[in-house]
């Protein structure tokens, strides 16, 4: 039986639980089925393959974690990342700025944490130098998640026409058209099936 | 459960917090049993659900889990698309 599959080979180190709670949100947000496989790399006779299980445990602290980007981020070159954030209208810039505006706290290694009015926390991963080598993407950190904090995000997606992976959901249909113009489909660059929102209650 | 189905019903049922006065914590989540490794593969099918996946879900998936392994410093993740290879034969390393 012919089947295709992709592979994420991860390669992690720091604290076990915080990486696996990363892990774990990715595999949350994929819906992993029940299929797949995990397989250490510890190149031993004693690495296996085992099916993906589902465990009771807890652990994790509650935060949930997504990225933000451009739509050109999904035609991506090899490597998965996308140009450096050096322009005015950039997703680096435009959490910069709308972070700037809310008053949210100063950098601290590289994350900006907003508190909003109704009890609502987020923090974003904002690039300090926006011509480094960093792909434009900006990792959004929810702890509390309130209907301030959805209408912030919901603003940036409709402003910047940013995309929200790995849900590839974005707010403006004419950018997907737009882009759909400038890199006609084939079957080796297929587009991925966008969901277009029209408000913040659909986030 | 599918990648994107599940991500509608993520951002729709967990992101948008409930009218009156209680905020879900965004919690929940499921538990999945993962080896005790810093290094793991992670092989997943594609096609076993009635909503096609294909090469960019898996790249959208992968470019947002290692830049959340980057910007938290905690590593990275690389993809491989593979074709006709049967998952299960990672079982054994056949």
């Amino acid at each position: 039986m012919t089947e295709t599959s992709f592979t994420l080979a991860l390669d992690m180190h720091g604290e076990l639980d915080r990486c696996q709670q990363v892990v774990r949100q990715a595999l949350w947000w994929q819906g992993a089925s029940v299929e797949s496989y995990t397989q250490d790399l510890n190149f031993s006779e004693s690495s296996k393959a085992c099916l993906l299980k589902e465990t009771k445990s807890q652990g994790d602290d509650g935060r949930v974690l997504v990225v933000f980007g451009k739509l050109a981020a999904c035609f991506s070159a090899i490597g998965g990342l996308v140009a450096a954030a050096t322009d005015q209208d950039s997703c680096n810039m435009l959490f910069s700025l709308a972070l700037d505006d809310a008053g949210a706290s100063e950098s601290e290694d590289g994350w900006r944490t907003l508190t909003t009015a109704d009890g609502g926390e987020l923090s974003v991963h904002v690039a300090e130098d926006p011509k480094s080598w960093r792909g434009d993407l900006n990792t959004v950190s929810l702890k509390r998640v309130t209907p301030e904090v959805v209408r912030f995000l919901y603003r940036l997606l409709v402003q910047g026409g940013l995309v929200l992976f790995p849900a590839l959901i974005t707010a403006t249909v004419d950018a997907v058209d737009k882009l759909r113009q400038q890199r006609p489909e084939d079957e080796h660059n297929p587009y991925p099936p966008f969901d277009v929102i029209s408000s913040e209650d659909e986030l | 459960m599918l990648f994107l189905a599940a991500a509608e019903e993520t951002i729709r049922n967990r992101l948008t917090p409930p009218a009156g006065d209680e905020y879900p914590a965004a919690t929940d989540l499921p538990k999945y049993d993962l080896p005790p490794q810093h290094a793991l593969e992670l092989q997943v099918p594609i096609g076993s659900s009635p909503r096609p996946l294909f090469q960019n879900a898996a790249t959208c998936l992968q470019m947002s889990l290692s830049r959340m392994l980057r910007d938290l410093d905690l590593g990275s993740a690389a993809l491989h698309i593979a074709t006709g290879r049967p998952a299960r034969d990672c079982l054994t390393g056949q």
